[in-house]
């Protein structure tokens, strides 16, 4: 009975253990809180932490990719630009982050060979 | 037995928990701003001029359909104000001539002109429909007709966003639209508005850039 209780006790510990480390629910670190953050569509919030994320680690390729998504979604094209070259110079065959920055690139290319002298000061 | 029930619990916790703690990537759809290929709102007025044609109809006045037409679609979406002004143009390759659009209006500051080339054609197209010689043979009196006819409309824009101040072109584009219709006494008028949405359109999606939904990857390790 003792046996059957501590093995029940041990299997329970064994459960909770493994879904407290489970990233989708609880957020445990910048990136992960700041992946939470962005499905909320708090995405200011999500630049916040994967900031601060990547002010911990400079070399996070996570932080670096999902800032510049965060990037583009606010329409900071050229920061996103930036963030993506960051990231595929300390990964460069990775290919989430390739999909992503030719994905960015192509948004805007195009209008860079309509306009090549747009000049967007205010008068 | 009863370890093997006891397990089991263990083995899909642990199964489900990995998956989801060793995904690497999450694929979520965003909605991008789109980037207008001109920023409107930097200028307080566009000037609609009259467009280039080659050959001018005589019957339908292309230069007051297009003018009317853009100033009213772009009534909606600018919120300077609207213009319109008859350009001579000299020839066609005046659009390249800076020289000229710097003289075009007189006060040019925080304005833009927006002008072109345009071309309207209509012409009637047949088409052999039978596959029976016969048929075409007996003319009028074939059981079935063998030629089909559509009037056929096109409409040739290149559009172009200058600064009057420079004279340096902002914003170039091409736009071919051809459009057939059954009824061969379709009025040109009809015709040519029909092309005209097509083109506002294409044109209203790069001067005025919604947002649009694409995929990204957002990594969690």
């Amino acid at each position: 009975m003792r046996i059957r209780l501590a093995a029940g006790l041990i299997l329970g510990c064994v459960v909770a253990f493994l879904l407290a480390g489970c990233a989708v629910f609880r957020p445990t670190d910048q990136v992960r809180f700041g992946l939470w953050a962005s499905e909320q569509n708090l995405w200011d919030e999500a630049i916040f932490r994967w900031k601060k994320a990547l002010a911990a680690d400079p070399k996070s390729i996570a932080a670096r990719n999902n800032l510049a998504v965060a990037y583009e979604k606010k329409g900071l094209f050229e920061e996103a630009l930036k963030e993506y070259e960051e990231a595929l110079k300390l990964d460069p065959n990775n290919t989430y982050v390739k999909s992503n920055y030719k994905n960015c690139q192509e948004n805007i290319q195009p209008l860079k060979k309509e306009a090549p002298e747009t000049k967007n000061e205010k008068k | 037995m009863k370890r093997n029930r006891m397990l089991l619990p263990v083995l899909m916790a642990v199964l489900n928990v990995s998956a989801c703690v060793l995904e690497p990537s999450v694929k979520v759809k965003i909605e991008i701003p789109g980037t207008p290929a001109v920023r409107l709102d930097a200028y307080r007025e566009i000037v609609i001029a009259d467009f280039w044609q080659e050959k001018e109809s005589k019957d339908f006045d292309l230069n007051k359909a297009l003018t009317e037409y853009l100033r009213d679609e772009l009534e909606h979406q600018f919120k300077g104000k609207l213009s319109s002004q008859a350009i001579a143009w000299p020839s066609a390759e005046a659009i390249q001539d800076k020289d000229f659009w710097r003289q075009a209006l007189a006060n040019p500051e925080g304005r833009l002109i927006l002008t072109g080339k345009a071309e309207f054609n209509q012409d009637v197209r047949k088409a052999l429909l039978a596959a029976n010689r016969r048929a075409i043979d007996d003319g009028p009196f074939a059981p079935e007709k063998a030629w089909a006819e559509r009037k056929n409309f096109s409409l040739k824009l290149d559009i172009i966003l200058i600064r009057p101040d420079s004279g340096e072109i902002l914003f170039q584009k091409d736009f071919q639209e051809t459009m057939d219709y059954e009824n061969k006494r379709q009025p040109a008028e009809f015709a040519f508005n029909d092309l005209l949405q097509r083109v506002r359109l294409k044109l209203f999606r790069l001067l005025f850039s919604s947002e649009k939904i694409q995929e990204r990857y957002l990594l969690s390790k």
